[in-house]
């Protein structure tokens, strides 16, 4: 039967549009591919379009699914909070950048029209993350978007689908432990009514020893979509062949907000998290922060070094939510959008990059700063942003992430954890320092362009990044209006810690006052050249080789930045560290793989094909059957 | 007065009186270096006077350099060192009044001298000013955990002493030194020394000034520079000259706030013999590696540092 209050509700509106337009789409895909571009970009700004304006007036939804009995009552809720309308927002907007820059950048691809298809379906699936009222309902979202992610990456160029396939093992056991999850809060006292997302938190140890296991499993899941140490492996196994607009679009974007914001849900909305989980959280955070900046630090592929920043900015975002302070939490999430901004920017440069030099390695790049001075212009500032240049939005983020770690009680833990986040912020800052260098500002390799021309801007390309380094700008410039509409409101309901409470009342960033005094700083200093020399001009030299005359092309005197770090993976006990994460000592997926080995290879060895070793088996297991039943009926 | 007149005041202010004083202090640095190697040294207004002539100076741009950046990055650099001047001497003055930014935002704007080095050298296209740009880059890795690592001793101590809780607020750190300062302690010395060390690096004075290396990679990050560009890295660094030791007396030494009249007599005295110090130390250190550098710094001064901070943590 249709449920009329269902369909007439305007929170559902947008998940069927994007399901049958994610369909059309996947029907077109062969035939007709312009309709499948067509109906992209339009789907998600149709997306955008409803999200403002059903945020504050649809009302919840709740429609009953099935009663499996025993108390356990599956219904479909929707329900509007102000996160999840951010996510919702954001997750539209990035939608939209990514099909304008995926008409030019994947035009003629084999699967282009299928990939608009997917682009839709994980926004309808990351829509109903937003929106969803219960768990079951943040499931079913969480589940397409996984899948779509599978399929998208595997759309990539060679090693594309071993990349896939890793990233569907990683999530898919993340979404086994959220269905684990699930089950064990449904089947504790409350039943199903323990699954809302709009009832309040209750302590974690109300459930006794279980609330910490389910805490546990769901903290799980999150930090795998988010990509947090130690199952972020996926990340950048997929990075180096899937296609770029993929990479921005889930891992940079979607699947960050959808894992911190579960995260965030799951703090905040259903287990409210006493010391111990919260300190678990800071170190998790702390460790991801530092030990993915430095594999960052040594890589010679671009996507793969991006892949490893979007691995450690979630560290700071799960560090201010675990400090359990309003600063730490509404930073913590602040950061979330933020990074979702810069990075997808700066993967986005990666493809533009990749496109005109014909190659991901940072060896064979340099000399675009030239051609491409828009490209340039919006991922230095995204550069900047990420690690944390005040006045651009990522300085802001972790400002309150600072603020909320200082007002943890536990002081040598808060140390700890301020020294690594600032820390790993310089580490980024070098990072970048190496990319802007070997990409942009190096001179040109002796090799040549590739197609054989030079590489021009092109608006469709370069529009989506211009609006993520504006966006950037604003948000560092004026943060107070996005953080007093969403992120302090949520918080505050979210804190359990009394420090930190008061300390965003007497902030001491004013991002607007410091960027009108660096103005007129600039100015004073202009002031200074102009008061010096009326007529101030340039002339243009030669550079000073020390008398040597560089040739065109000639590599001799040009310097990547490849090995701006030699000296740290030359260091002791770091570079040995360094070293075996490069070779892959902490990667959870190839460890299980190796012992999973042993262990069917042990089974093998049991395969004789003598019958009567398969009978003994089978009695053997019918005896221990027997004798557990026996004795726990008591016998 | 609005909040925005009075920030645009105090910049004027104090970024003026620090550039004058940062260039006072860049001549008693040349004076003291000339007697310690036997020489007579320039006069007080040597350093003034070469300033005037480099703006005087054409401004030379080499073909390989993306021109905006090159010409951009030292006006940020000196813009961003006048921001963190205005909200120390603030800090210094009025520790009762929020201003800008915290230590934080200190900490943040200090590196951006540093970063726009390495953006105007590695934007000169020349191979001599990309190896400066990477030296500088990891001098400034080296430096920035131990002396975090220092500041966070000089919360601790603070925190400790004024029974509040910890703070990154500038006029609060201040103000909880008022009747004894976070340097008279075990921890409070070490850090100081650490960071002592620290501003030596971030200043680029040798032992570090791997990043110029004048006999090495001809001034390296600077290569390029001529005139007008020049003078303004150069006022960026004297100006920083005068802003570390101020920083190092607020966070370890009690500032400006003494609550008595020779106040003012005290904080000269401390401010001179930081400034001391690091001519000290730059006058009988040979340079070091960059390799050196960095093991000085991550494996002697951090463990240092935290030996500090452990200290502090449990009250020393």
């Amino acid at each position: 039967m249709l449920n009329w209050d269902l369909v007439a509700n305007p929170l559902v509106w947008p998940l069927v549009m994007l399901l049958a337009a994610g369909t059309v789409a996947y029907v077109a895909a062969r035939r007709v591919v312009s309709l499948c571009r067509v109906l992209s970009v339009m789907g998600a700004g149709l997306t955008l379009v409803s999200g403002a304006v059903i945020v504050g007036t649809a009302p919840p939804v709740r429609a009953l699914w099935a009663d499996l009995g025993g108390g356990f009552v599956l219904s479909l809720e929707l329900a509007q909070s102000r996160l999840g309308m951010l996510v919702f927002i954001a997750s539209a907007v990035f939608a939209l950048l990514i099909a304008v820059y995926s008409l030019r950048a994947l035009r003629g691809a084999d699967d282009e029209g299928r990939f608009h298809a997917f682009l839709l379906w994980a926004l309808a699936g990351a829509c109903t993350v937003a929106l969803a009222g219960n768990l079951v309902v943040l499931l079913v979202g969480w589940e397409i978007v996984t899948l779509m992610l599978f399929l998208m990456m595997n759309q990539g160029k060679d090693n594309a689908a071993a990349g896939a396939a890793k990233t569907y093992a990683i999530l898919g056991f993340a979404d086994a432990c959220l269905l684990l999850a699930i089950a064990l809060l449904a089947a504790q006292p409350g039943g199903s009514a323990n699954l809302s997302l709009t009832r309040g938190p209750v302590a974690v140890d109300s459930y006794g020893p279980v609330g910490y296991v389910i805490y546990l499993l769901i903290l799980t899941a999150a930090l795998a979509k988010a990509g947090a140490i130690p199952l972020h492996t996926w990340i950048p196994s997929a990075a180096a062949d899937a296609p770029t607009p993929v990479m921005a679009y889930l891992p940079a974007a979607l699947d960050k907000l959808l894992g911190i914001y579960l995260v965030a849900l799951l703090s905040l909305r259903l287990l409210r998290p006493d010391p111990s989980l919260q300190a678990v959280m800071m170190v998790v955070g702390g460790v991801t922060i530092l030990a993915a900046v430095l594999m960052a630090m040594m890589q010679h592929n671009l996507k793969k070094l991006l892949a490893f920043h979007a691995v450690s900015q979630v560290g700071y975002m799960v560090l201010g939510i675990g400090t359990g302070t309003v600063a730490g939490i509404a930073g913590g999430l602040f950061h979330m959008l933020n990074h979702a901004l810069y990075k997808c920017d700066l993967f986005l440069m990666s493809g533009t990059v990749g496109r005109a030099c014909g190659s991901d390695r940072i060896e064979d790049m340099g000399g675009l700063a030239r051609y491409l001075p828009v490209t340039f212009a919006s991922s230095l500032i995204a550069a900047g942003a990420i690690s944390g240049i005040p006045p651009l939005n990522g300085f802001a983020s972790k400002w309150m992430v600072y603020q909320g770690t200082l007002g943890v009680a536990n002081k040598p833990l808060a140390s700890a954890m301020l020294l690594t986040a600032v820390f790993g912020s310089a580490l980024t800052l070098a990072s970048f320092v190496k990319v802007i260098h070997s990409a942009f500002l190096s001179r040109r390799p002796a090799l040549g362009w590739p197609s054989g021309q030079t590489p021009r801007e092109s608006g469709l390309l370069a529009g989506p990044m211009v609006v993520l380094a504006l966006a950037c700008i604003v948000l560092g410039l004026a943060p107070q209006w996005v953080l007093d509409t969403v992120f302090i409101p949520v918080a505050t309901g979210g804190a359990t810690a009394a420090a930190g409470a008061g300390d965003l009342s007497t902030a001491l960033w004013s991002p607007t006052q410091a960027t009108v005094l660096i103005l007129l700083g600039l100015g004073g200093g202009l002031l200074l050249v102009w008061l010096a020399r009326r007529n101030f001009r340039s002339r243009v030299v030669r550079p000073f080789l020390c008398g040597e005359l560089a040739a065109q092309g000639d590599d001799r005197f040009r310097i990547d930045g490849t090995h701006f770090y030699r000296t740290i993976e030359d260091l002791p006990a770091i570079g040995g560290l360094l070293h075996q994460g490069q070779g892959g000592a902490m990667d959870l997926y190839r460890w299980t793989g190796r012992y999973g080995h042993s262990l069917v290879e042990l089974l093998r060895r049991q395969h004789t094909g003598l019958l009567c070793l398969y009978v003994a088996w089978c009695i053997l297991g019918v005896a221990v059957t027997l004798a557990y039943l026996l004795l726990s009926a008591g016998v | 007065m609005t909040a925005l007149g009075w920030a645009i005041v105090t910049l004027v202010l104090a970024g003026s009186g620090t550039l004058v004083l940062g260039l006072t202090l860049r001549w008693v640095d040349r004076k003291v270096t000339a007697l310690v190697q036997w020489r007579v040294g320039p006069p007080w207004y040597q350093p003034f006077v070469d300033m005037l002539k480099l703006m005087g100076k054409e401004n030379l741009v080499p073909s390989t350099a993306r021109g905006t950046g090159f010409l951009i990055a030292p006006l940020v650099a000196l813009a961003s060192t006048l921001v963190v001047a205005a909200i120390l001497w603030h800090a210094c003055f009025r520790p009762q009044v929020g201003f800008v930014g915290d230590l934080i935002v200190v900490l943040y704007l200090l590196t951006m001298p540093a970063l726009m080095t390495m953006l105007g050298a590695s934007a000169s296209g020349n191979p001599h000013a990309a190896v400066g740009a990477s030296r500088e880059m990891k001098l400034l890795l080296s430096y920035e955990l131990p002396l975090l690592c220092a500041i966070l001793v000089g919360l601790a101590r603070a925190a400790s002493l004024g029974g509040a809780a910890w703070t990154f607020r500038l006029g609060d750190l201040v103000q909880a030194q008022s009747t004894w300062p976070a340097v008279a302690s075990a921890s409070g010395v070490l850090a100081l020394l650490v960071a002592i060390v620290c501003a030596q690096a971030k200043l680029g004075q040798v032992p570090f000034d791997l990043a110029e290396a004048e006999c090495e990679i001809m001034s390296g990050v600077l290569v390029e520079y001529s005139g007008p560009s020049l003078a303004m890295f150069l006022l960026a660094r004297a100006m920083l000259l005068a802003l570390m030791p101020l920083l190092m007396i607020l966070v370890f030494w009690g500032g400006l706030y003494t609550g008595a009249w020779w106040g003012i007599l005290t904080f000269a005295g401390k401010y001179l013999l930081l400034v001391a110090l690091v001519t000290l130390i730059r006058n009988t250190n040979p340079r070091l590696r960059i390799d050196q550098t960095m093991k000085l710094f991550w494996f002697v001064l951090t463990p240092a540092a935290v030996l500090a901070l452990i200290l502090a943590l449990n009250g020393h």
